[in-house]
């Protein structure tokens, strides 16, 4: 399965959501890859632990280089050797690979021309053949990498492949709509995905939303709370439920939720078993809700048509 | 017990390819554009005197690098239908033949240039198959681009549709990442120049309509192909000379052969090498041919059986097509 | 002293008249192997259609004693500098043949190739026409001094292929062969399972004295030296050195001298197979011990390795004589054969093991 991960606005946890899945999924057996298509600023290499390449990969190796044509195959990097975290060294017994496909370092947004398109489709598939799960992280809203993937992924060779979309989005009024809009909206995934050839209703029924930063007005964060307040916030949250329904993003295409975390939030990394056990710094709730977020990736039943 | 030596093989494991009669040289006896024929603004007879003038049999015993005794060589024509076509072959044929006569010339074979582009695997051994959708087709396919200098594999040729050339082109100003500096005018160079360029950009085809439009000097190279006898299909013969009655001749181009053989006791229609003897207007042409034959790589089989083959028959023969093509270019 | 061509795919291949004199051949290649992206084995018809990749030329059908179809060769021209070890940067020019193929309906490989002839004139202007490279199909000519050892050292060690740089790139026109052939319409693009594709260098070298760079003791964990004592006849191996270079990677050397060319690089493309299907099984029994279900059920994973390659292995079957003992060595130590047998023996006993707990279930 190729799984695009995108969202409209930026700050919405998509990336390093994505990245956990990716190592969760790694986990339990699966061979993952991870593709840097933040072309503006690539960093996937910071929320991976991987020093070298933080900001993207020096020597002109990356995915830049490799669709402008510059080299022949993009440089791989085995995560269970370059992740900077002990616990993640040597590759855990029973798990899959895990490799990350970083950005060049220095690189930046580019138009799309067809020796691109070709190029990445054969990347992609190559990378489909050899992966259970490709995870392909792209910038935020309209961008040069949603439109060069939508392209590809309407060619033959790409359609006979299982491709979905993850669609990120913070729990609040108006991310709710702007994620609604970057999925079914005019220029939308949907729209240009029909225009450029893919079959609108299937392209419509491989769409699935994330909510991100999503405060749980259960959980021990708001043990402390006033009454009134603890109200006011379940009816926001109800509020927010029915605009999301109303805008076609509500529970029957929504594939997981991730609290509000701290972890997440500023740190912008991995979370693994020792922050949550030794560390004490990421919360429960979080590891269950990646947990539950990497196996429904996985799972056929998630993505049953509606 | 004894070792037993054991052979196995299978035979569709080894291909097979047929080999087809060779002249030492084949001989054209001119072009002329079917505007030519239709205007009737060319002397005919006038003509073929001049190309008969270059064709006596011992310049071309000469050319062929064989004694005169020894030659053999047939002659041709190839008549231009490709683009338009009013005039058809009961009208040109009976034209063309008289007129070469009357230079003392005999034409030995006609060709239409439109079979250089018309589908293929009809009749015979290739019929049911399509292996290539024309001669011209399997001409492009077979195209080894010379690669320019810093070519090593790591990105495929490229190419411009259509086009092919004999160097680098002037880089033309491709996309570029944000924020990065444009980049600055550099001319072309031909490769392998001798200390200056003569950069030579020709056009292979262009889409019109549902299909290609093949160029005038493509279908010429497919031309030279095919009288040099290094075209084969799944390893037969792509095209069979096959006999006329220039009594009984149709009146479109579509139902003349692609290569008609005239009654008479012609040689081998295909040769060692080639002679074309043809008004200086052609020079253009015929150094497009030049340089995409220079380009072609034949089934290797092919050429080694011709080389084995002449090798045998005592025929000095170079490895290199463009090297087989001889040219006499005439003045107004 | 150099590799002499067998004269089978070199047609005329006369030594070059103006070359100088005792100038040396390395044959340099690239072998990759995958699975092939479709859900199940491939018929005949199927397959020749997958390589079919030039139009009118024929593809090659063998039925025995596995089904392997092969492509036309394809060519490519080149014009850059040849790898060496030492860092001379000497420039060739030429062109280097590919092929595709599909074995048992399942495994597609790609192999890429081509004979360095060393000793040319340094002088680009002193080069030959275009047309004459093209006559002499799967040649590059180096101009300028370079040994052979340094060439084939640079090509075998260099460190991923595929990079930036300006040295012959083999690996990248072999990857986007395989590429092309795994993107035909033909194909479903559902494999039964994910396996790695594995590349597999090699060269093949004149006999002569070992030199410092080999047999190669880097990083590999296997290598071997099958040095033979027979005395110089046509067409016989001296010496090979195969090293597994890390998950995916493995390099073979071979000197020798009188061997045809084309047979050398069957014989590449039958091992990279063969070390295919090593490295995939097992990765396959591997995952499969750690994540072993228990209670004698057949660990999932293993079902489409026995549906699908335990009896594509079938080596040396298209092997000449005289390359046998490349093989043979290649059998004494790593001992392809002998690792094959302890995984295929392991993967039945699993097999036997769920159909008594099967019988088991069905008596309770």
């Amino acid at each position: 399965m190729i799984l695009f991960a995108t969202s409209d606005k930026g700050g919405t946890g998509r990336s390093v959501t994505s990245c956990n899945v990716a190592l969760r999924c790694a986990l339990r057996g699966s061979d993952v890859c991870y593709l840097d298509f933040d072309f503006g600023s690539p960093t996937a290499g910071a929320i991976l632990h991987v020093g070298s390449a933080a900001r993207g990969i020096a020597g002109g190796r990356g995915l830049h280089s490799y669709l402008e044509g510059s080299v022949a195959a993009p440089a791989e990097l085995d995560l269970w050797r370059h992740i900077e975290r002990a616990e993640l060294r040597p590759r855990p017994a029973g798990a899959g690979r895990l490799v990350l496909l970083p950005g060049d370092e220095g690189g930046g947004e580019f138009p799309i021309d067809d020796e691109m398109i070709i190029r990445c489709q054969r990347l992609l598939r190559r990378l489909a053949e050899e992966f259970e799960l490709v995870i392909v992280d792209l910038s935020a809203g309209r961008s040069y990498a949603l439109q060069l993937v939508l392209e590809v992924t309407a060619r033959p060779a790409l359609q006979a492949m299982i491709t979905r979309w993850l669609v990120f989005h913070r729990w609040t009024r108006q991310h709710i709509i702007a994620a609604a809009g970057l999925a079914y909206g005019e220029h939308g995934i949907v729209d240009t995905g029909a225009a450029k050839g893919h079959d609108r209703d299937r392209l419509y029924d491989s769409i699935r939303f994330v909510r991100t930063a999503v405060p749980d007005p259960e959980s021990s964060q708001f043990a402390g709370l006033l009454p009134t307040q603890a109200a006011w916030l379940q009816e926001i949250d109800a509020e927010l439920q029915k605009l999301a329904a109303r805008q076609r993003v509500g529970r029957s295409v929504l594939l997981g939720s991730v609290p509000l975390d701290p972890v997440l939030q500023w740190r912008e990394q991995l979370i693994i078993d020792s922050d949550v056990w030794t560390l004490r710094i990421a919360n429960l709730e979080t590891n269950a809700a990646l947990d539950a977020l990497a196996k429904d990736v996985l799972d056929e039943d998630s993505w049953e048509g509606l | 017990m004894t070792g037993v030596d054991v052979v196995f093989g299978e035979t569709s494991a080894t291909d097979r390819t047929v080999e087809i009669p060779l002249s030492h040289l084949s001989v054209e006896l001119g072009h002329l554009y079917m505007e030519d024929l239709a205007d009737g603004s060319v002397d005919l007879s006038a003509y073929f005197g001049r190309i008969a003038s270059w064709t006596g049999p011992d310049q071309l015993a000469d050319l062929a690098r064989v004694a005169r005794s020894r030659l053999r060589a047939s002659t041709c024509v190839l008549v231009d239908d490709y683009a338009a076509a009013p005039l058809g072959p009961d009208v040109v044929v009976p034209r063309l033949i008289a007129a070469a006569r009357s230079a003392g010339l005999t034409i030995d074979y006609i060709a239409r240039e439109s079979g250089c582009a018309a589908p293929l695997g009809g009749a015979g051994p290739l019929a049911g198959l399509q292996p290539a959708a024309s001669l011209a087709d399997l001409v492009e396919s077979l195209i080894v681009a010379d690669p320019a200098a810093g070519f090593n594999g790591s990105r495929p040729p490229a190419h411009e549709n259509g086009w092919l050339c004999n160097g680098v082109r002037s880089p033309a100003g491709g996309a570029r990442q944000a924020m990065r500096a444009p980049a600055a005018w550099q001319p072309p160079v031909e490769n392998r120049a001798h200390r200056h360029s003569i950069f030579l950009d020709v056009e292979i085809w262009r889409e019109q309509g549902p299909g290609r439009l093949w160029s005038c000097p493509f279908l010429a190279t497919v031309w030279q192909l095919l009288r040099l006898g290094q075209l084969r299909v799944l390893g037969q013969p792509a095209v069979t000379p096959v006999g006329i009655d220039p009594d009984d001749l149709p009146a479109t181009w579509a139902q003349f052969p692609t290569i008609a053989r005239l009654p008479g006791r012609a040689a081998p229609f295909a040769a060692y090498r080639t002679l074309s003897v043809l008004d200086g207007r052609f020079l253009p042409v015929e150094h497009a041919v030049r340089m995409t034959l220079g380009q072609v790589a034949v089934d290797p089989i092919v050429a080694e059986q011709t080389l084995r083959r002449a090798g045998r028959e005592n025929v000095p023969l170079p490895a290199e097509l463009p090297d087989r093509v001889g040219h006499v270019f005439l003045g107004g | 002293m150099g590799v002499e061509d067998g004269g089978g795919a070199e047609p005329g291949d006369a030594p070059p008249a103006g070359a100088a004199g005792g100038g040396s051949r390395v044959l340099v290649g690239e072998v990759r192997t995958g699975l092939l992206a479709h859900s199940r084995a491939l018929t005949e018809p199927e397959a020749t259609a997958v390589v079919a990749l030039r139009p009118g030329f024929q593809v090659r059908v063998s039925a025995r004693p596995v089904p392997h179809t092969v492509s036309p060769d394809l060519t490519l021209g080149v014009h850059c500098p040849v790898p060496s070890a030492s860092g001379a940067r000497r420039d060739g020019l030429g062109t280097v043949l590919s092929r595709a193929s599909v074995t048992g309906g399942r495994l597609v490989q790609a192999s890429t190739h081509a004979r360095i002839i060393l000793g040319g004139p340094r002088s680009v202007g002193r080069r030959r026409p275009w047309a004459h490279h093209l006559a002499h199909p799967g040649g590059i000519e180096v101009g300028g001094r370079l040994s052979a050892d340094d060439l084939a050292d640079g090509f075998l060690l260099a460190e991923t292929g595929d990079g930036p740089g300006t040295t012959l790139d083999l690996g990248a026109v072999c990857g986007r062969l395989l590429d092309q052939v795994q993107e035909s319409p033909i194909l479903d693009q559902k494999p039964p399972f994910r396996a790695r594709r594995t590349r597999f260098r090699f060269v093949l070298l004149p006999c002569g004295p070992p030199s410092a760079g080999e047999p190669v003791c880097h990083s590999g964990s296997a290598d071997t030296d099958t040095t033979s004592d027979r005395s110089p006849a046509p067409g016989h191996v001296c010496r090979v050195g195969f090293v597994v270079a890390g998950e995916t990677v493995r390099t073979l050397r071979i000197h020798g001298s009188g061997l045809d060319l084309v047979s050398v690089v069957g014989l590449c493309e039958d091992l990279a197979l063969h070390d295919w299907l090593l490295t995939t099984v097992q990765h396959v029994v591997a995952g499969s011990r750690v994540r072993a279900g228990g209670g004698g059920r057949l660990p999932s994973q293993l079902k489409p390795v026995i549906d699908h390659l335990l009896h594509v292995w079938m080596p040396a079957a298209r092997i000449g004589e005289e390359l046998l003992p490349v093989w043979t060595g290649l059998e004494q130590r790593p001992g392809f054969s002998r690792q094959w047998e302890s995984l295929v023996a392991w993967i039945r006993d699993q097999l036997a093991l769920s159909l008594l707990a099967g019988l088991g279930d069905g008596a309770r």
